[in-house]
């Protein structure tokens, strides 16, 4: 097997026809200075993040505390007759106290499966609740603000299944962890998180256009998508 | 491998043109598409940048292939991947049916993956025993067809909603519904519990980052997320050439890929996998292999003018402005890869099966102008037809008369690659003889003195508006300015 490779390495160099050199360095379009303050910076990305997340089917509760954005998430459960909330799965948190949401929902009657490490006996037992449960909630460690888009970096206390499997998501994130763009997200998370940890990179709820280009939300992943930019 | 002819394609396309109801689901799909890119386009206005910027990456990328390739399999197997290099499809087959059986998979999901037609993974999972499940929405509506995908990213293009609802109406057994939500709804349910039972997963690979092992897979749907997460074993399937330098180079790529690919920003998941799930992890798989698949690339790395083509990042966006594909849509072709870039890379790829694609074309150049990193098609179709007709003398070439020439009239009728019908023969031995003609510039001038005498009584106010016997059918939907000859 490695001579098979190596073989084809050697036709690689053989059809390039070429010897070493150093890589040559691109240049990266730097973003113009921004005469605001730390906090109007923050509410501009906040409020950018907002429109995207919208634009691609997702709810915008805004930039608000996590207390708040818990009450409107706890409303809409108990307005929303087809898609009632019954239970919830809640991963670990990233900066948030992701503590307080718990006992809010168990008052009102939401059962809630918390996320842990889990072993090969008890792997299987934690998806299948994961999968049965109508709620997804996951602390997001960053998000770009020109797409809308969520960046989750999967950990055993916060596993990938929470943003696949239950139909409805939220997912928050705190307000100095909105990056304007891709670029800076993907540098923000760094070479060394990639090379260790699954990643995802979450732009409102599933989609699909397979059927006459026509867009149907809700495939695999998750129908809703609920968001918030916590302050 | 498929197998196809020219003369099948004659055939298959003629009935493709003749098919209007083809042609409306085409011209529906691909005209909402352009739209939707070019609304796109038009608000990020650093596209342009970011294109050329992506383009060079590539061309960096490719033209070190050899050191990123060792880099990216070290960094894979340090991240505990196993890599396997495969030199044709038939190595690759055997090696993911070899691993679905050690897994002891009965059943395979498979994430959208254009490499996997290529190889035609399917077949051979199949002919083990073991059941391959298409998971992205349009290839899971093609394969209960017992079809081909017919656009590299929009696999059910050539179908309605209504063929799509009695095809569920069949299979399913649900009732039958037109409405796309409906018969969404009815693949997720199918499709999650398939999810959750499936001991293998396949998945392409978009992007792999030779800096820290990942692989980059884009969806929509979360068919690749499904996949690369909850199944034990995973495969992932990369062509040679999907390999970048560096982290940073990726979001250059992202930035443009799905503006043109489906007229998004950015898709709805875009999933990096660094290697098998960790200590205490629940999701992940617990191995995955790595497919490095050759079968053909290095040689098209090894011709100057088509190593252009391994810069494709498969967005199919190409397809959607090609005159040719949108009307005879991809089976046509009847190869996986249609389209301009399905012509340029498909004679590598399947060999004389596909070797009279690079003619289909006429040579617009509307695929070179939407194509993400730029790649010349027009110019690598011509290389290709040049060297399907045998090729000339290089100084000839050189001095850039042989290879257009030729590329129009092949060598003559010893060329055999491209079995021409006899219709088109006839117009073909006129443009040889055309071409003979107008090497002389004497003999052009007197042919069209002579073409504008014979004209003169079919020419009114200089157009000519209908012309008798032979010619009739080019004056049948267009006029033409009558010739005249020099003052």
């Amino acid at each position: 097997m490695v001579s098979a490779f190596h073989k084809i390495i050697a036709d690689v160099r053989g059809a390039l026809e070429r010897k070493r050199g150093p890589a040559p360095v691109h240049d990266v379009a730097g973003e113009a200075a921004r005469p605001l303050s730390a906090a109007a910076r923050r509410a501009e990305l906040a409020a950018q993040f907002g429109r995207e997340v919208e634009l691609v089917g997702g709810r915008f509760f805004g930039l608000i505390s996590l207390a708040a954005a818990r009450d409107r998430l706890l409303e809409l459960a108990a307005a929303e007759k087809s898609e009632k909330i019954r239970s919830a799965a809640l991963g670990g948190g990233v900066a948030c106290d992701v503590e307080m949401l718990v006992k809010p929902l168990a008052r009102k009657g939401i059962e809630l499966i918390r996320t842990h490490r889990v072993t090969d006996g008890d792997r299987a037992a934690l998806r299948e609740r994961i999968a049965g449960c109508d709620l997804g909630i996951v602390e997001a460690d960053y998000a770009i603000a020109a797409t809308g888009t969520f960046c989750v970096i999967a950990t055993p206390e916060r596993p990938s299944s929470l943003t696949i499997l239950p139909p409805i998501n939220f997912i928050f994130v705190a307000a100095d962890r909105v990056r304007p763009n891709l670029a800076e997200v993907v540098a923000a998370v760094g070479p060394k998180n990639f090379a260790t940890h699954r990643v995802a990179l979450i732009t409102g709820p599933s989609r699909t256009a397979d059927i006459e280009k026509m867009i149907v939300i809700g495939v695999h992943g998750p129908k809703q998508l609920f968001a918030a930019v916590i302050a | 491998m498929p197998e196809t002819s020219s003369h099948d394609f004659f055939a298959a396309s003629r009935a493709a043109v003749a098919d209007v109801e083809l042609r409306r689901k085409l011209e529906n799909a691909t005209g909402r598409h352009l739209q939707h890119v070019a609304e796109q386009r038009a608000e990020f206005p650093s596209f342009e940048q970011e294109r050329e910027t992506a383009r060079r990456i590539k061309e960096d990328a490719i033209g070190r292939l050899d050191e990123l390739l060792v880099e990216l399999k070290d960094r894979l197997e340090a991240n505990g991947c196993k890599v396997f290099v495969a030199a044709d499809a038939a190595e690759a087959r055997d090696y993911i049916v070899g691993v679905a059986q050690r897994a002891g998979a009965k059943r395979v999901v498979k994430g959208k993956s254009m490499t996997t037609e290529e190889i035609a993974l399917n077949p051979a999972l199949a002919a083990a025993g073991i059941e391959p499940v298409e998971t992205d929405l349009g290839e899971y509506i093609v394969q209960l067809r017992n079809e081909a995908p017919s656009h590299i990213i929009t696999p059910a293009i050539h179908l309605a909603r209504e063929d799509i609802g009695r095809l569920f109406a069949e299979k399913l057994g649900i009732p039958y519904t037109p409405e796309p939500e409906k018969l969404t709804a009815a693949a997720r349910e199918r499709l999650r519990s398939i999810f959750l039972s499936a001991e293998m997963g396949v998945t392409g690979v978009n992007f792999a980052i030779a800096e820290t092992g990942t692989l980059v897979l884009v969806e929509n749907e979360g068919n690749g997320r499904f996949s690369s997460t909850l199944p034990d074993t995973l495969v992932a399937v990369m062509g040679l050439e999907k390999v970048i330098p560096k982290l940073e180079d990726l979001s250059h790529f992202l930035e443009i890929l799905a503006r043109t690919a489906t007229g998004q920003k950015l898709t709805c998941y875009t999933n990096f996998i660094n290697g098998p799930r960790g200590d205490g992890e629940l999701d992940g798989p617990r191995e995955v292999h790595v497919v490095m698949l050759d079968n053909g690339r290095t040689r098209m790395l090894a011709d100057p003018v088509l190593r252009e083509a391994l810069y494709c990042l498969r967005c199919g966006a190409c397809l959607n402005v090609c005159p040719v594909y949108r009307r005879i849509g991809g089976h046509a072709y009847g190869v996986p890869y249609s389209g301009p870039i399905g012509s340029i890379v498909s004679p590598n790829l399947f060999g004389s099966a596909a070797a009279h694609l690079p003619f289909a074309s006429t040579l617009c150049g509307a695929c070179r102008d939407i194509c993400p990193v730029k790649i010349d098609i027009p110019r690598i179709l011509l290389h290709l037809r040049w060297k399907a007709s045998g090729g000339v003398p290089r100084a000839a070439a050189s001095k850039g008369i042989g290879d257009v020439r030729t590329a129009i009239v092949g060598r003559g009728d010893d060329a055999p690659l491209v079995k021409f019908p006899r219709s088109v023969r006839g117009t073909r031995r006129a443009v040889h003889r055309f071409a003979r003609l107008a090497r002389h510039p004497w003999q052009m001038r007197l042919l069209t003195r002579l073409a504008a005498i014979a004209a003169r009584p079919f020419s009114h106010d200089g157009y000519l508006r209908r012309m008798p016997g032979a010619f009739r059918h080019w004056t049948r939907a267009r006029d033409f300015r009558a010739p005249r000859s020099r003052r």
